[in-house]
C-alpha cells in the first residue's frame, strides 16, 4: 500500500511517500518565509510526477495534526482533507511528536521530542522506546523547566530531539547531566515518512480519521481565548 | 454543455461553499456562519474564526455537493477567495480548494473578495453591462469603483479608517444591541426621527470620492455619553435614525456624484450594507431623478457567501484565466491588482 506523509508544523514543508516498508521518496524545502500555503500543492504534483505516479494511485495520506505552528498545521491538514474528499482516499491523522520518536523506537531508552512553541514555551511528550514506543508522559505545552522537573528525578538515558531544544541544551546538560543525549534538531525534523508510516499502520488497524471532523491536535489555546479566560473565569 | 464552478468563501467568519452553473444560475449555496462564537469577543477573532473554518470546510463543500445533486466529477473548475481577508481564514478555504482542484485534475481560479461582490449582481441582473459605478460596503469595506470591462477596476476612493458596516457595529455595541449592528439599528432607526440629532457627514463635500467615519462614530458615542453622565433618558430611536441618516447621506451623495462625473447610467451596490433598506430607497430616489438605474443583489447575495466567487469564477474559466497553484492568500488584495 503506497501512503503519502505530510508534514507542515515546522518551518519545514515536509513530504514522504512509501510503499508497505519501503521510502518510495522524500522531499523537504524549507519554508521559511511561511510559504507553505504556495510550495505544498505543486510539491506534491512534483513529487509523484518523478517517479510516475498519480494521486489515484494512492491508497491514503498521513498528515501531521501537531502540536506545531498553528498556519503551518492548518494548511497541511487541509490540502490533506482536499485531496482525501477528492479522491474518496482515508485521511490519517498523527501527532507530530510521534513522528519524531518514531526513528528511535527501537532504542530502550526515554525520548522526549520537543518542539518549539511560543513565549518560551515547548511542546513534548516522553516516551520508552524497545521493541516499540510506548507513552510514559503525555503531551504538554510548558517552560523547560516543569519538563526538565519531572525527568531529572528518573536516572535515565533520554534522547532529545527536536528545534526546541536548540535553546535549552546547556539547561538540559546541568540538570540531567550525563544522561542526556542529543540528536540534530534539523536532521530530525522533516518526519514526514515516519508520518507517512504510523498512517500506514493506523490504516491497517482500521483506524482512519473522519474527514469533516479531524482538527489540529493545538495543545494551546488561541490568545483571545487564554484572555477571555482570565477575565471571566 | 453546461459549466458547474464550485465556489469556496472562508475570508472572514462565514465558511460557504456554492455550485452555481454558467455563471448565473445557482445550484446550491451553503453558508455556515460564526456570529455567535464571536460574540463574546465583541467582534472576529482571527484564531478563532481560522480553527472554526478548519471545523466547517469540509462539511459545508459535501453540503453543497449534496444539495446540488451533483457529483464531484461533474465540476469544471473550482475557485476560491485568496485576498482580501483574514490570512489564516483565507488559507483554509484555499489550501482545500488547491488540493481538490489538483486531485480532480480541473483547473484552480483565485477569486478577488471585493470582485465577487460585485459579481453577486450578475447572478439575478441579466441587463448589467460596464462601464457602471459600483460602492462595494460591508463590515470591511467601503469602497467606490468604476468599472470601464469586467476585470477592469478603478479604485475612485475607499475608507481612511472605519468601514460603514464596521460602524453600525461599534455604535449598536455602545448602545448594548448585540452583534452584528446592521440589521438592528434598520429595524431600531425606523421608529426614530432621522433629522433629531444633527451628526457630522464626513467628506461629503470633499472633492475626493473617499469616506472616513471615524469622526461621525466619535461623535454619536459622545453624544450618548453626554446624556449618560446626566442621567438623562437616551432616545435611542432618533440616535439611530439620525446616525444611520448620516451614513446614508454620505454612502449616497460619493457615488452619486462618481456616476456624473464619469457620466454613466448604472450604479451598483454591493456587499451587507448594501442590503439596507434605505440605502436602496435613497440612492433610487436621487438615481431616479437623473436618469441612472441603480441595482443591487438580493438580501442573502449582499452578505458573504460563495456563490459569488463560483459566478467571478465562471467568468475567468470562460476566458482561461486559471491561477497557479502555488497562489498564496493575499490579506489586503487590492481590487485593481491583476489577477493571476
Ligand atoms: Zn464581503
Amino acid at each position: 500500500m503506497k501512503i503519502l506523509g505530510i508534514d507542515t508544523s515546522t518551518k519545514f514543508c515536509n513530504l514522504g511517500l512509501i510503499e508497505d516498508e519501503d521510502i518510495l521518496i522524500e522531499c523537504t524545502i524549507n519554508g521559511l518565509k511561511k510559504k507553505h500555503s504556495s510550495i505544498l500543492v505543486p510539491a506534491i504534483k512534483n513529487l509523484l510526477k518523478t517517479i510516475d505516479l498519480k494521486i489515484e494511485e494512492i491508497n491514503g495520506i498521513a498528515v501531521s495534526i501537531g502540536p506545531g505552528s498553528f498556519t503551518g498545521l492548518r494548511i497541511g491538514l487541509c490540502v490533506a482533507k482536499g485531496l482525501c474528499y477528492a479522491r474518496s482516499l482515508p485521511l490519517l491523522g498523527i501527532p507530530t511528536l510521534d513522528a519524531m520518536a518514531f526513528p528511535f523506537k527501537e532504542i530502550p531508552y526515554l525520548i522526549c521530542p520537543v518542539l518549539e512553541s511560543k513565549k518560551d514555551e515547548i511542546y513534548d511528550v516522553v516516551f520508552r522506546g524497545g521493541v516499540s514506543l510506548h507513552k510514559v508522559m503525555d503531551y504538554k505545552c510548558e517552560d523547560i523547566q516543569s519538563l526538565l522537573f519531572r525527568l531529572s528525578p528518573l536516572k535515565e538515558k533520554i534522547i532529545f530531539s527536536g528545534d526546541g531544544i536548540k535553546k535549552y541544551r546547556d539547561i538540559i546538560k546541568e540538570k540531567i547531566g550525563k544522561d542526556a543525549l542529543f540528536i540534530d534538531s534539523q536532521l530530525n525534523l522533516p518526519v514526514a515518512t515516519s508520518i507517512a508510516f504510523l498512517g500506514l499502520n493506523k490504516l491497517k488497524k482500521g483506524e482512519e480519521d473522519n474527514i469533516s471532523t479531524l482538527s489540529p491536535f493545538y495543545l494551546r489555546k488561541s490568545e483571545a481565548e487564554i484572555i477571555w479566560e482570565k477575565k471571566y473565569k | 454543455m453546461s459549466d458547474l464552478i464550485l465556489g469556496i468563501e472562508t475570508s472572514c467568519d462565514e465558511t460557504a461553499a456554492a455550485i452555481v452553473e454558467d455563471g448565473k444560475k445557482i445550484i446550491s449555496n451553503v453558508v455556515a456562519s460564526q456570529i455567535s462564537i464571536h460574540q463574546k469577543y465583541g467582534g472576529v477573532v482571527p484564531e478563532i474564526a481560522s480553527r472554526k473554518h478548519m471545523e466547517y470546510i469540509i462539511p459545508v463543500i459535501d453540503k453543497a455537493l449534496d444539495e446540488s445533486g451533483k457529483k464531484i466529477t461533474d465540476l469544471s473548475a473550482i475557485a476560491v477567495t485568496y485576498g482580501p481577508g483574514l490570512i489564516g481564514s483565507l488559507l483554509v478555504g484555499l489550501s482545500v480548494a488547491k488540493a481538490m482542484a489538483y486531485a480532480q485534475n480541473i483547473p484552480f481560479i483565485g477569486i478577488n473578495h471585493l470582485e465577487a461582490h460585485i459579481y453577486a449582481n450578475l447572478l439575478e441582473h441579466n441587463e448589467i453591462k460596464p462601464p457602471f459605478v459600483c460602492l462595494i460596503v460591508s463590515g470591511g469595506h467601503t469602497s467606490l469603483v468604476y468599472i470601464r470591462h469586467f476585470g477592469e477596476y478603478k479604485l475612485l476612493g475607499q475608507t481612511k479608517d472605519d468601514a460603514a458596516g464596521e460602524v453600525f457595529d461599534k455604535i449598536a455595541k455602545v448602545l448594548d444591541l448585540g452583534y452584528p449592528g446592521g440589521p438592528i439599528t434598520e429595524k431600531l432607526a425606523k421608529e426614530g426621527e432621522p433629522s433629531s440629532i444633527k451628526f457630522p457627514r464626513p467628506l461629503l463635500n470633499d472633492k475626493s470620492y473617499d469616506f472616513s467615519f471615524s469622526g461621525l462614530k466619535t461623535a454619536v458615542i459622545y453624544y450618548i455619553k453626554e446624556l449618560k453622565k446626566e442621567n438623562k433618558n437616551i432616545p435611542v430611536s432618533d440616535i439611530l435614525a439620525s446616525f444611520q441618516q448620516a451614513v446614508i447621506d454620505v454612502l449616497v451623495g460619493k457615488t452619486i456624484k462618481a456616476a456624473l462625473k464619469f457620466k454613466t447610467k448604472q450604479i451598483i451596490l454591493a456587499g451587507g450594507v448594501a442590503a439596507n433598506s434605505l440605502l436602496r430607497k435613497e440612492i433610487k430616489k436621487k438615481a431616479n431623478l437623473l436618469n441612472i438605474k441603480v441595482f443591487y443583489p438580493s438580501i442573502f447575495l449582499c452578505t458573504d457567501n460563495a456563490a459569488m466567487i463560483a459566478s467571478a469564477g465562471y467568468y475567468k474559466f470562460k476566458e482561461n484565466k486559471k491561477s497557479s497553484l502555488n497562489l498564496d492568500a493575499v490579506s489586503r488584495l487590492p481590487l485593481e491588482r491583476k489577477n493571476q
